[in-house]
């Protein structure tokens, strides 16, 4: 039965989606809102191929906040993309490149083979590198190929993980030594963490800015939840990697002082971001865990997806990406207010997601002091960067309706999804 | 009958209705509804929230303050955003008080980080209200701070205090479960950051200046900000949670309160900027709330009570007078302020009935800490008096005389020994006072150059690395060519070399004469005959 509705999905989204190359922005939305489909929960079967075994989709409640900012995203950046588009000059078919990417998103989380996720991330790198290929900023080609090769190396490690530990179902994968631990290191290198991150600032930075709203509020997010999923099975050192975690959420907070660049600002913060993800997904208590997981997703995704299209309304306004020129209105305030605070986690579902991920502190000194420091930091660059924004001054800006209600519907998110608190305090 | 759910939603709903409207009317409204509800016995319908004594409280200031910001504020701008950060300010303090889940408190704490760094960017940097100290320049700093600078400081040193608070509650939560009321004792570290995030949120040493700059904020949200929100959070936070604390905890309190207490009023006493003494003012009365906070709770709830009242008409008569006279620095009082100076001093020293009830248990040590009181208080007192009759005065009269009808003793005559202050009342400007024991430059000097040289160290090695990554790729290259090279030598051995040696060995074959074959042959047939002839096959 939930295979029916998967295949179903699948040809009207990705119908839609190649229709979109040629018709644009209306198909592209209707694809990606027929991607609400595969949200419907369930779980089926859609054959069994020789070698690589069963191979299943399935959607349950804790796969349901990762589809569901996907596909929501998905369509607030569509609608914001018009005049994005307009300004840098693109054809139609990059609305339909955008409708693969975002299925690719969805891929990622649905399938259960292992080694369809691996096929899934490669449509997700296909497609994002066709659009920095074509209209990045700056050496495009150079970062284009540059975050091809190590998204390449962090998926082919994966691939391999999973092929070598000859479990390709998610819910018996097992590994072991050297073969979890490539498992894992692909994974890391496509998130960017500490160490394998130096793709990062440039591939988000460089990249169309609607490409950049995906990629670093959503796309390399959504490892957190594998990393999670797979930890039973692959036996990671759960407690080397909170600590981890928290080293990147430091490191990649103390990077974002060094930018000028807003953009470049807003990737550095999501390195720090991935650490706190990394951190909450290798909790001990597994439901904590999940808590902490999802909820710093997804009120990282909406508030920096937010930021990165605030961000692009003063690429096309007033031309700049300096942070330190972007001037104000009182409409702009609000929308960076709310986004940098939720950034922050300060409040906003955000801050829900760091109270259970400084639940899962394990209770060591030095464990706490980092943790203390990583919590801290990453509050104290929201505000640093808003201060930079402040002091620009009020201005007269002018800039297109639909973006800056694409920047609010997001900016708002980790606020009214407050609302569902009730869901999770039990 | 009203829940306290409906009342906290009534609370957030009003703080948005403001923010639309930019009027304020909300404001009032909810305050009247919140201490209605509560006055007429609301009660949680869910576990999640707890009856808290001090909600009344809070809804009573906020009430007087927020009728007197429709004075106050009246030719102000930005009153949208003003107004709706001062609902979200109730509505978390309220969700705070209320809250018995640790996921409401915390939201609750973060809720009124957030306001309190909104609030202080009210008027615009760059607006003379909005500053902070007066232009000098000592120890190495220029002594005045915009908004945006107050506000950064204020959220960077509580947000300290908030991560501390959600490690510590978050793993009680994991240890005992979610709801406060059934938590068992909290280790040694909880303990520990349990009295950090104390700290901060009450402005304790060394976390004191933010309290200080935070003066950048309009005079009605320095009244509420200092007497029954934001600061008070953190002794509450150890009324709620002082039981399950390790014992030595009571120490510490006592001793960073206590100090506190005394180095605030000393503070204080140096301060010209009337705002800036209330809030020194401030950091001392909650030092020594602090302080017997967890020896005895009683006293400090009704410590809490008093100072509440006293401090938020004490903001509210000087916020007159820097109404009247539009200035920061005011050379002169309205006669209702000095009357309410006067009150608020009294009610502070204990001599009032309200401070009385608060002052009669307290240790004797505080009496310091009152005749520092009457000093920094008396100073005020002594300025001109200008003749105005706004209708300001009278929520601020009202919070100073209604509570001695609530809550009431007589004073004890040892309260009376706080008057000997007085004299300091003529004290001439002492520099180390004045600059605060030069505290700010922690936050503006030593605090940044670490940060700076810690984010600049990474960046160097970021950096480093990156290059190298860069600088890297004619390594491929070399990789590249020693591969083709030696592609090409197989290439050149298979297709060149073996084909030319054949060649040329066949050309060389091809090219002999035919005398050298018959030549071969016949030494051949010669050589089998004579192999035969040695073996004797013709024998």
């Amino acid at each position: 039965m939930y295979s029916d509705i998967f295949l179903l999905a699948t040809a009207v989204s990705g119908a839609l989606a190649v229709a979109a190359l040629r018709l644009g922005l209306p198909a592209a939305l209707a694809s990606v809102a027929a991607m609400l489909l595969f949200l419907i929960p369930g779980r089926g079967v859609l054959g069994v191929l020789p070698y690589v075994g069963e191979v299943a989709v399935a959607v349950d409640f804790y796969k349901l906040p990762f589809l569901a900012v996907s596909v929501a995203l998905g369509l607030i950046v569509a609608f914001y993309s018009p005049p994005y588009l307009w300004h840098l000059g693109a054809p139609r078919w990059y609305y339909g490149v955008h409708a693969l990417y975002v299925l690719s998103f969805l891929y990622i989380i649905l399938f259960e083979n292992l080694i369809f996720v691996f096929l899934a991330l490669e449509l997700s790198i296909i497609t994002s590198f066709l659009l920095i290929w074509y209209f990045g900023y700056g050496n495009r080609r150079f970062v284009a190929l540059l975050y091809f090769i190590w998204a390449q190396v962090g998926s082919i490690l994966f691939l391999i993980g999973v092929a070598i530990s000859g479990t390709f179902n998610a819910d018996v994968f097992t590994a072991g030594g050297l073969v979890s631990l490539l498992v894992l290191l692909g994974l890391l290198i496509k998130m960017g963490t500490a160490g394998v991150h130096f793709w990062l600032p440039y591939a988000h930075a460089e990249a169309p800015t609607p490409l950049s709203a995906l990629l670093s509020p959503v796309h390399v997010g959504l490892m957190a939840y594998w990393i999670w999923r797979l930890r039973e099975g692959a036996g990671w050192p759960l407690e080397a990697l909170f600590i981890y975690g928290l080293v990147t959420a430091v490191y990649g907070s103390l990077l974002v002082f060094r930018e000028t660049d807003f953009k470049r600002a807003l990737a550095d913060s999501t390195v720090a971001n991935m650490g706190l993800l990394v951190a909450a997904a290798s909790i001990k208590n597994v439901e904590v865990s999940y808590a902490a997981t999802a909820l710093l997703f997804v009120g990282h995704a909406f508030a920096k997806a937010a930021l990165f299209m605030l961000a692009g309304l003063y690429i096309v306004s007033l031309h700049t990406r300096a942070i330190g020129e972007a001037r104000w209105d009182r409409h702009l305030l609000a929308a960076s207010v709310l986004g940098f605070v939720a950034l922050a986690g300060l409040f906003g579902i955000n801050l829900v997601g760091k109270a259970y991920l400084a639940a899962g502190v394990p209770q060591a000194l030095y464990v706490v002091a980092l943790a203390l420091f990583a919590l801290v930091s990453t509050a104290v660059y929201s505000f640093y960067l808003f201060n930079q924004m402040y002091r620009a001054g009020e201005g007269r800006v002018e800039y297109p309706a639909e973006m800056y209600a694409a920047i609010m519907a997001s900016a708002l998110a980790p606020y009214l999804l407050l609302a569902a608190l009730p869901l999770w305090l039990h | 009958m009203a829940t306290l759910e409906l009342l906290l939603a009534v609370a957030f709903a009003a703080a948005l209705a403001d923010l639309l409207a930019t009027r304020g009317y909300a404001a009032v409204a909810a305050a009247t509804v919140f201490l209605a509800g509560l006055l007429g016995g609301a009660w949680p319908s869910t576990p999640f929230l707890k009856h808290n004594e001090f909600a009344a409280f809070v809804a009573a200031v906020y009430l007087a303050i927020v009728v007197y910001s429709h004075f106050y504020m009246r030719e102000a701008e930005r009153l949208g955003w003003f107004w709706g950060w001062m609902g979200v300010f109730f509505g978390s303090m309220e969700l705070f008080l209320l809250a018995d889940h640790w996921v409401l408190l915390a939201l609750g704490w973060a809720g009124l980080d957030i306001a309190s760094w909104g609030l202080i960017l009210t008027y615009r940097d760059g607006d003379e209200m909005g500053y902070v100290g007066d232009g000098a320049r000592a120890g190495g700093i220029t002594w005045l701070w915009p908004p945006s600078s107050s506000a950064f400081r204020a959220i960077v040193t509580v947000e300290v205090g908030t991560a501390a608070l959600l490690i510590a509650l978050g793993g009680m939560a994991l240890r005992y479960g979610p709801f406060i009321s059934d938590w068992g004792p909290a280790g040694d570290l909880a303990s520990a950051l349990i009295l950090t995030a104390a700290f901060a949120k009450a402005a304790q040493l060394p976390f004191t200046d933010w309290l200080l700059t935070a003066m950048s904020a309009p005079t009605p949200v320095s009244a509420l900000l200092h007497s029954s929100t934001m600061v008070k959070a953190g002794p509450i936070l150890l009324l709620k949670l002082g039981p399950l604390l390790a014992g030595w905890a009571v120490e510490v309190a006592f001793l960073v309160g206590a100090a506190t207490a005394v180095v605030g009023g000393l503070m204080a006493l140096g301060q010209r900027e009337p705002k800036l003494v209330l809030a020194a003012s401030t950091a001392s009365y909650l030092g020594m709330i602090t302080a017997v906070a967890l020896k005895n709770p009683h006293e400090a709830a009704l410590l809490i009570y008093a100072h509440g009242f006293a401090k938020a008409a004490l903001f509210m008569a000087v916020g007159h007078a820097i109404h009247v006279t539009h200035s920061r620095f005011p050379d002169a009082y309205p006669l209702a302020a000095k009357v309410a100076i006067a009150l608020g001093m009294l009610m502070l020293v204990g001599v009032l009935p309200t401070g009385a009830l608060a002052k009669n248990e307290a240790p004797l040590w505080t009496v310091v800490v009152s005749a520092l009181t009457v000093g920094y208080l008396g100073r005020l007192l002594r300025l001109p008096t200008v003749n105005d009759w706004g209708p300001m005065w009278i929520p601020y009269l009202a919070l100073l005389v209604v509570p001695n009808f609530l809550l009431y003793a007589v004073p004890s005559p040892v309260l009376f020994f706080a008057f000997v202050g007085g004299g300091l009342a003529f004290l001439g400007d002492v520099e180390v006072l004045k600059r605060r024991l030069y505290l700010p430059v922690v936050f503006d000097r030593v605090a940044p150059a670490v940060f700076n040289g810690l984010w600049r160290l990474v960046a160097v090695v970021d950096r480093a690395v990156d290059r190298s990554l860069q600088t890297s790729a004619p390594l491929w290259q070399l990789v590249v060519d020693a591969v083709t090279f030696v592609d090409w030598l197989v290439d050149v051995a298979l297709h060149d070399g073996l084909v030319a040696l054949i060649r040329r060995a066949s050309a060389g074959v091809a090219g002999l004469r035919l005398d050298y074959y018959l030549y071969a042959v016949g030494v051949a047939f010669a050589f089998i005959i004579a192999v035969a002839l040695a073996l004797g096959i013709w024998r």
